[in-house]
């Protein structure tokens, strides 16, 4: 099974690894070691998390009843900031940075990324565009919702500039991460390693990297005439200075929905994994999942005008919009099945990280199959800009992109840190994450259905009792993300030194040491089988290859 | 453990091989160069757009020579040469032996001299382009609320726009030449602020090659930065006509 | 990878440079000659546009050394221009095609409208 042709040191005998290699805060801070610019990443997106959860609770409290409490104006900057730090901040980033960033050269075979003083770089661009949001937050706020959209963005007296500034630097780092993880894949992958042998989790992080090439700048191009737009009243987004506000939401769309693919293919890849080391079972369908990974990425750019059904786009372009984005159901529906046929006859683990990837399995289902009432025409008349849109969104990315991200925090965690979370612990908050989780969001279907707009303070008294159901749910949601945290953290002095392949993964970061040494591999090791290919399976020369 | 110990200085560890280095750090530049035309898209997308909700405008600006045709013609030859000698500069470098002989001594000179002359069309390009801004300002064509009344009453009383003085003193107008110069200031000067980034590129450039610091295995630097100076040349090939000469 | 990027060791020759930059000079000076001619405007956009094309091409052939390089960056290089023309036509589809079914919708026909009020300028 071991295909390394040099030793690889354990934790004991070794006692360096990356994380006590250099010592001392500066070592951290001009680091080059991918590992702890993931380790780094990870923690300024939890940071970011818990501000964008705090002001989701602070959304949810207005929404308790149906009286205004903080009122129009204050509300508007709430859920505005709530968005814009869940995108740009925390949902972005929050998988290929932090997670994909420690785990793709390892799963490559490779000592780094191909540039890693760039991936330094991206860092600190992260960090340099969060200050500009933190800048936002303290002065004036932002109340045009995360989408910016003209005419209200270009007149509004809140801090739009610096909000547009933030974003566009964040988008730079985004930029360069997805350059770095590209060139890698193609450039570093261990010898023996074909474009078959790779996990999915890199077909994911690469599908993902092309997509922040070729997307965010067009959000950088916007953002920049927005800012242009607000300070020179040049007039191409404002209809009183000749503009044309539905042509903001092209530009806007163009990117904003292809980035809702670079959040979740991630999340797509971090299950491929899961699902099969924790159900001791070769893939699925490996080529239907890596082909449809590449088709997602590529079919997400021409879908985006279904955000614009109803804005005044043209009713031919709806149609267009509306048959794609139906097209892109595909490729996600395969995955899923694959996936669930994946666990059919294997050896099913019942641990924190396979209840997980069950939980995202239901989640994503739901929120997947609640885009299609929303990207047919007919019926987003009615859900459009309800909370029936803000449901879905949150079923995809909130739960999809977040258990997953979830999930692979404790599929890898002994790797990062070599120590075992305690499993009673992780399931216990498991199912009540879950269940307060559903009970948050799918209230919110019912609400739009019947009509709740989104983005409202005060609404109808036959809203109240979905409102409160979800109110109170949040509230414990949050109590469980809190959980999660503390037995994790916990873990860091008191859990039991992990094993150095406590799953049995046959990928190769499990190859290496737990934690890895600081230059991952001793020599350079050579791929031999493939990443599913668990030693207890015997496989048929005469059967067709996976 | 691989042989580092023999490996030069400019060789990365966590490459094997230089052609493996060198082929990762032009793909890298490539996709950097992707995303460069990505943003530039949207810059060609708003003119696309307003051209098609103001085609008169655009037509007669076209027409009226508001945008000097020599000036942009100049800046188009200059920024071609410009290329050319970029060019040249990584065929030197390409060809710069591995040993420090009197050869190499020429090539490098040759590759300083062709950085450099680089540099000066770049400036020229930049010399130009503020010339024009200068004119603009002191006609005030300046972009969306700051183009100035005075230029636009005047352009209506001379029949270069079409529309009438209301009551009030607001100008009635179908065309909206505010809008060509936003189009036209935030092209021209985006592309333009890529133009001075390069020349600094270059400038360092030039400072690594008089330290001698290429070899024709050692000089991604030179070939990378020439892409993009390629690519500049290559939006201001799209944005001249665009902006001057299409009517 | 071990396949061999050769565009670092093959030299382009001189004559090729400054072949194509004498090509260069010669398409400017045809675009800049054929905007005196008062084509229309659709045909006056085409033919720049084309000229303008076929200098990018031969810059990115040569002075670029795609000519030479490894398939990929071609491929990507090309395929930028895919996702570009696709955000281009999209939305120029919409823009054309507004007050096909409603009337009123159609923002195109309301700027065509001398009788509006374009932006007041003081």
């Amino acid at each position: 099974m071991s295909t390394s042709t040099t030793t690889v040191a354990g934790t004991e005998e070794h006692g360096s690894n990356y994380l006590n290699a250099k010592k001392g805060i500066m070592s951290w801070l001009i680091t080059i070691d991918h590992k702890r610019i993931g380790v780094m990443y990870l923690a300024w997106i939890l940071t970011f998390f818990l501000a964008g959860g705090l002001l989701a609770m602070a959304v949810r409290y207005e929404l308790l009843d149906p009286q205004p409490t903080f009122g129009a104006e204050v509300y508007n900057k709430i859920f505005t900031l709530h968005g814009a730090i869940m995108v740009f901040l925390v949902l972005v980033p929050a998988i290929p940075a932090s997670i994909g960033n420690f785990v793709l050269p390892l799963m490559l075979g490779a000592k780094d990324v191909a540039f890693p003083k760039l991936n330094l770089l991206s860092f600190y661009i992260y960090v340099l565009g969060s200050l500009f949001l933190i800048y936002t937050l303290v002065t004036n706020q932002l109340d045009t919702g995360w989408t910016f959209y003209t005419p209200y963005s270009a007149r509004t007296s809140t801090a739009v500039i610096s909000a547009l500034t933030g974003a566009f630097i964040l988008g730079f780092s985004s930029i360069l991460t997805g350059l770095n993880f590209m060139v890698t894949v193609h450039m570093m992958r261990a010898p023996g390693m074909t474009w078959r042998k790779m996990p999915l989790f890199i077909w994911a992080l690469y599908a993902t990297s092309l997509i922040q090439l070729l997307a965010t700048p067009v959000i950088a191009v916007t953002l920049f005439l927005l800012v242009f737009e607000r300070m020179f009243g040049i007039g191409i987004f404002d209809p009183a200075l000749g503009g044309d506000p539905v042509l903001f939401q092209h530009f806007f769309w163009f990117y904003s929905h292809p980035v809702v693919y670079v959040m979740v293919l991630p999340a797509f890849g971090v299950i491929s994994e899961t699902v099969t080391v924790h159900s001791r079972k070769h893939i699925f369908g490996y080529t239907a999942i890596a082909a449809s990974t590449i088709a997602i990425a590529g079919v997400g750019f021409i879908v985006w005008g279904h955000h614009l059904f109803l804005s005044g786009q043209s009713e031919l372009a709806g149609a267009i919009f509306s048959f794609i984005t139906f097209g892109v159901a595909v490729p996600t529906a395969i995955k899923t099945c694959s996936w669930i046929a994946t666990l059919y006859k294997g050896s099913v683990r019942w641990n924190t990280t396979m209840l997980y990837t069950l939980g995202f399995l239901w989640i994503f289902t739901i929120g997947g199959l609640t885009g299609l009432p929303l990207a047919t025409l007919a019926t987003d008349v009615h859900f459009h800009d309800t909370y029936f849109v803000v449901a879905h969104f949150h079923y995809v990315m909130m739960g999809g992109v977040l258990f997953a991200l979830i999930t692979a925090i404790h599929h890898w965690w002994p790797k990062m840190t070599g120590r075992m979370f305690s499993e009673k612990a992780g399931k216990t908050v498991f199912f009540f994450a879950f269940v307060t989780y559903n009970m948050t969001f799918a209230p919110q279907f019912v609400m739009g259905a019947q009509g709740m707009p989104r983005r409202y303070h005060e609404y109808l008294p036959q809203f109240e009792i979905w409102h409160q159901i979800s109110s109170y749910a949040s509230f414990g949601f949050g109590l469980s993300l809190v959980g999660v945290l503390f037995y994790l953290l916990y873990s860091l002095k008191n859990g039991e030194k992990s094993p150095q392949n406590p799953w049995g993964g046959v990928s190769m970061e499990w190859e290496t040491a737990t934690p890895p040494i600081e230059h991952n591999f001793e020599g350079q090791p050579i791929c031999k089988n493939g990443p599913y290919d668990f030693p207890e399976i015997e496989v048929d020369p005469n059967a067709a290859a996976h | 453990m691989s042989a580092h110990e023999d490996q030069p200085y400019y060789h990365a560890h966590h490459f094997h091989t230089m052609d493996q280095q060198n082929a990762s750090l032009k793909l890298g530049m490539w996709a950097f160069l992707v995303q460069e035309l990505l943003f530039f898209s949207g810059l060609f997308m708003a003119y696309i757009s307003m051209r098609f909700f103001y085609p008169e405008t655009f037509e007669l600006v076209q027409h009226k020579n508001l945008l000097s045709i020599p000036w942009g013609a100049t800046n188009t030859l200059v920024l071609l040469t410009s290329s050319l000698t970029m060019a040249l500069a990584v065929r030197a470098a390409q060809m710069l032996p591995m040993v420090k002989n009197d050869e190499e001594k020429k090539i490098r000179k040759s590759l300083m001299n062709y950085l450099l002359v680089t540099c000066v069309f770049a400036g020229m390009f930049l010399v130009i382009k503020y010339v024009e801004y200068t004119h603009k300002i002191h006609d005030g064509l300046l972009p969306g609320k700051f183009y100035s009344y005075d230029a636009w009453k005047a352009q209506i009383e001379d029949n270069t726009f079409a529309g009438v003085v209301g009551e009030g003193g607001e100008l009635i107008i179908t065309e909206a030449p505010q809008i060509f110069f936003s189009v036209y200031f935030m092209m021209t000067g985006v592309h333009g602020l890529h133009v001075l980034i390069g020349v600094g590129v270059i400038l360092w450039l030039y400072l690594r090659a008089k330290r001698g610091e290429f070899n024709r295995e050692n000089f991604a630097a030179v070939e990378n930065v020439g892409l993009y100076w390629h690519l500049v040349d290559l939006i201001w090939i799209f944005l001249f006509p665009l902006l001057y000469l299409v009517q | 990878m071990s396949s061999h990027d050769h565009a670092e060791h093959h030299v382009t020759p001189l004559k090729v440079y400054f072949g194509v930059y004498f090509a260069l000079l010669f398409l400017t000076i045809v675009t800049v000659g054929v905007s005196y001619l008062g084509l229309p405007p659709t045909l006056s956009i085409i033919v720049a546009m084309v000229v303008a094309s076929i200098k990018a091409f031969l810059v990115s052939a040569w002075f670029m050394h795609l000519a030479h390089d490894t398939k990929f960056n071609v491929l990507f290089f090309v395929a930028s221009l895919w996702f570009i023309a696709v955000f281009f036509i999209f939305t120029t589809s919409d823009l054309a095609s507004r007050g096909r079914v409603m009337k009123a919708a159609d923002t195109f026909e309301y700027r065509l409208d001398k009788a509006s009020k374009a932006p007041a300028v003081k």
